[in-house]
């Protein structure tokens, strides 16, 4: 327990610094220093000397709104993932197995050919995440049998099915788009471009809501690795807890989704690496994959918007890099771990 | 005498929903007492896994009613069941790299509140099965890394952790070396001779049964064809019934307990 403190602590310090270093960097170059300056200004009301107006605007409107939302869908992916992983039993399990990102995809699609925009910028965040959440129910009354159960694998199965459809049902969106096809390739290709303060005071409560509940579940899920039967004869009721934490973890996935677009393969990647470091204790995956997922979504947003030569959408990088994990992964698998 | 009973059974049907209403058990009546150990025979099918899932309280009959205690199992919570019945399943995959101390350590879970943490007594306890377990060599090893029998070992020890008066096992020896079989079985004879615990295995070498258990439960097709002492039930006849085999009984004096020798029946032999 006290290793993991210490683990804990230093993956907070090191996300703290992640975005402070982030925030300096871009277009205008502004100071590490100065970055943490105006951060505890604006925050403790306090004045410091050498600020200038013009960094601490690019700072607090532009880059911080879209590092936090970054941070906070990183870190929201990756719990989702370890949940899903645990609760499919399947450690290649991710919060798109389920086809929510396709339904996601498809809400999103929908919005954008037909132009609505009843509900100004959240139009398209609100289709997405109707469309995540209604793919989630058709897929679990597609799984469940008729004595009220439900297999990982049938779950696993009915993502697929019910994905395929809906990619199909994206293709014809673009396909009627015609000339407006850019902006439907554009939201799914994932982006934090046009984040605002308040898509980030909704991740964060929404992160804050579902980690609670990870963590109060967190050995029901432990538990639940041994297998529904051998839970059930320990005291859980596993359909009870799956529907549960299957519902938290896809109202996560649909608000993650819903305001960045389809950013694949953290959800996957981040509890791999998490658990091979601690072990599969839920109390220290849920925590560490957080940290560790808002860790590595801002370095691959940074590098995303500031460091190569041109802007690339954040969906594109994380699966470039994440797709020749997961190969590497699955090999492992079959190779025995 | 029946209010001692830790399970009674009346007349419990199963059938799977959906299914057309074709019972999987039908009319299952008895009683199981402490302090006794009971062997499950029956053919692949004859619902001998389900028969356990049901006295586990993991399956709900549809007719009828099982009796936990002299109460209907259907009234209890799981973790009131789960601190009285403790079960080995016949197969399990864990794709997680749990160590084989933290697997063993789950079987505690009915006992612990929601933040508290293992107690002393509860680290006695997982001490005390690793050892009875031999798997205190293993204990720090990931259990993905095991054998199959090595697995096997590590999930009973995880039911004997959950410390209960009632254990069910299905074919808890089916991937063990003849030298571990004898020592989980014999661990579980002790377990009955030494308290009040009742074990209900289910199993598929009959010899082993008759070896270790008292009273035998033959399934056929869902039903109970015998069920009693092992000197009463094991005969040719009710093997033949059940098996549809030529058995020959004999009492082996060294062993103390009685064996079967088989005879194909459409052997031309």
């Amino acid at each position: 327990m006290k290793r993991f403190s210490v683990e804990l602590l230093g993956m907070g310090v090191l996300l703290a610094l992640t975005i402070f270093v982030s925030s300096s960097m871009g277009f205008v170059k502004i100071p590490t220093w100065e970055v943490i300056k105006i951060v505890f200004s604006h925050c403790l009301g306090i004045k410091f000397s050498g600020i200038s107006p013009l960094h601490a605007s690019v700072v607090m409107d532009i880059r911080l709104p879209r590092i936090l939302c970054a941070s906070l869908v990183g870190g929201g992916l990756a719990i989702c993932g370890v949940v899903f992983q645990g609760i499919l039993l399947n450690p290649l399990a991710d919060p798109y197995t389920l086809g929510i990102s396709a339904g996601a995809a498809f809400g999103a699609s929908i919005a954008l050919l037909f132009g609505f925009s009843f509900l100004g910028i959240y139009t398209v965040s609100l289709f997405a995440f109707i469309g995540g959440i209604l793919t989630l129910l058709v897929v679990i009354y597609l799984s469940s049998t008729s004595s009220g159960g439900i297999s990982s694998n049938n779950l696993i199965l009915s993502g697929v099915i019910v994905s395929a459809i809906l990619s199909a049902g994206i293709s014809f969106c673009k396909y009627l788009a015609q000339e407006r096809v850019a902006i439907i390739i554009f939201w799914l290709l994932g982006s934090f471009a046009s984040s605002t303060w308040m898509n980030a005071l909704i991740l964060a409560v929404c992160l804050t809501g579902s980690t609670v509940v990870f963590i109060f579940y967190y050995r029901e899920l432990n538990v639940l690795c041994l297998g529904g039967k051998t839970a059930s004869s320990l005291g859980i009721n596993p359909q009870q807890v799956r529907i549960l934490l299957l519902t938290v973890a896809s109202l996560l996935t649909g608000v993650c989704v819903s305001f960045s677009g389809i950013i694949g393969f953290v959800g996957l990647l981040i509890p791999h690496m998490v658990r091979s470091i601690t072990g599969p204790d839920h109390l220290k995956l849920i925590p560490l994959s957080l940290l560790v997922g808002a860790i590595l979504m801002v370095i691959a947003d940074t590098t995303a918007r500031a460091v190569l030569p041109a802007e690339v959408p954040i969906g594109v990088l994380t699966a470039l890099i994440g797709g020749p994990f997961f190969c590497y992964i699955f090999r492992k698998r079959q190779v025995g771990f | 005498m029946e209010d001692k009973a830790v399970y009674s059974l009346k007349d419990v049907s199963f059938a799977y929903p959906g299914d057309h209403g074709r019972e999987v058990l039908s009319g299952l009546r008895g009683e199981f007492m402490p302090g006794v150990f009971y062997g499950v025979l029956g053919p692949n099918g004859s619902g001998k896994s389900t028969f356990l899932e049901l006295l586990l309280g993991y399956k709900r009959a549809i007719k009828g009613e099982i009796y936990l205690k002299g109460r209907p199992i259907v009234h209890y919570k799981k973790k009131e069941i789960a601190r009285e019945v403790a079960f080995v399943p016949q197969q399990y995959h864990i794709n997680f790299p749990f160590a084989v101390r933290d697997v063993v350590s789950m079987g505690r879970y009915p006992y612990l509140r929601r933040f508290s943490f293992l107690s002393p007594e509860d680290e006695m306890m997982i001490e005390r099965v690793l050892r009875e377990m031999e798997l205190r060599s293993l204990s720090e090893r990931l259990i993905t890394e095991l054998s199959g029998g090595e697995k096997q070992r590590v999930m009973i020890a995880r039911a004997m952790a959950q410390d209960t008066p009632v254990v069910l096992l299905d074919e808890p020896t089916s991937s063990l070396d003849v030298k571990h079989s004898l020592r989980v079985l014999s661990l579980f004879r002790e377990m009955v001779d030494g308290g009040e615990k009742t074990v209900v295995c289910v199993f598929h070498n009959i010899n082993e049964a008759a070896s270790f258990c008292d009273h035998l439960l033959f399934l056929k097709e869902g039903r109970i064809c015998a069920f009693g002492p092992v000197e009463e039930v094991l005969n040719r006849d009710t093997l033949g019934e059940v098996f549809e085999v030529d058995a020959k009984v004999y009492f082996e004096k060294e062993l103390g307990c009685f064996q079967v020798i088989f005879k194909g029946k459409g052997d031309k032999s």
